[in-house]
């Protein structure tokens, strides 16, 4: 559905550390403003406003007005496909721990 | 969204530690192929059971504690790994966090390949600033 592009913009916004982290105290909050960003933050309200801008165009946050504000949260992948991957990839490490534990436990004997 | 597994593995973090860095130790268990330069934007590569390659970026190293990668393959969206160790009674606790990159986990990415390929330069400069 989308193209190239939509992944070089969502990767350019990973890019930068301080978008990151912005990206991971919204989904951890379940949403945030430019304003509450900002106090845990060493940046000002505007540069977090701008990462926003950035994390919104490349499709990782949309944004709310909610009075004078606007608030921010991480985009909701369609919940049957989170809990696909959970599942997926749940496996998968429950399969290469076993292994590891497996081979750690044999190096001792 | 994370996916958190953990175990306790009866060795001393040092032999802890090379089991999860080492690219030795990580194809007895990881990955059939590693390839892994251990720093902060090193690159890796990872041949999973049954073929599928994974193209990888270290994000973070705290010798005997913790490391992170990204890493993501030519049709599928990456995510970020975190392997971190901890004392445990009997030996050491390691514990891997998966996290997709991001709900652009369901968009379709034709010409993946050569997404991936745009991608590494930028993940690269990713950890410098951190």
């Amino acid at each position: 559905m989308s193209g190239g592009g939509d992944v070089d913009a969502v990767f350019g916004a990973l890019a930068d550390p301080t978008r990151r982290h912005v990206l991971g105290e919204i989904g951890r909050r379940g949403g945030a403003t430019a304003t509450e960003l900002a106090a845990d933050l060493p940046v000002t309200r505007q540069a977090v406003a701008k990462h926003l801008g950035v994390l919104a165009g490349a499709g990782l946050v949309d944004g709310r007005r909610a009075g004078r504000e606007t608030r921010y949260r991480v985009t909701p992948a369609p919940m049957g496909e989170a809990i696909d991957w959970m599942t997926r990839v749940g496996a998968q490490w429950d399969e290469r721990l076993a292994r590891l534990q497996r081979l750690t436990t044999r190096d001792r004997a | 969204m994370s996916c958190i597994k953990e175990v306790v593995l009866p060795v001393e973090a040092e032999e802890a530690w090379e089991a999860v860095t080492e690219p030795d130790a990580l194809e007895a268990w990881l990955a059939d192929e590693v390839e892994l330069d251990l720093r902060e934007g090193g690159a890796a590569t990872f041949v999973l059971p049954g073929g599928e390659q994974r193209t990888a970026i270290v994000e973070e190293v705290s010798p005997g504690e913790r490391w992170s990668f990204w890493w993501w393959t030519a049709d599928a969206p990456g995510s970020r790994v975190t392997v971190e160790l901890a004392p445990a009674v009997g030996g050491t606790r390691v514990r891997v966090t998966e996290s997709p990159v991001g709900p652009w986990a369901s968009h379709g990415r034709p010409g993946g390949s050569h997404a991936r390929r745009e991608l590494a330069p930028v993940l690269v400069r990713a950890p410098a600033a951190a």
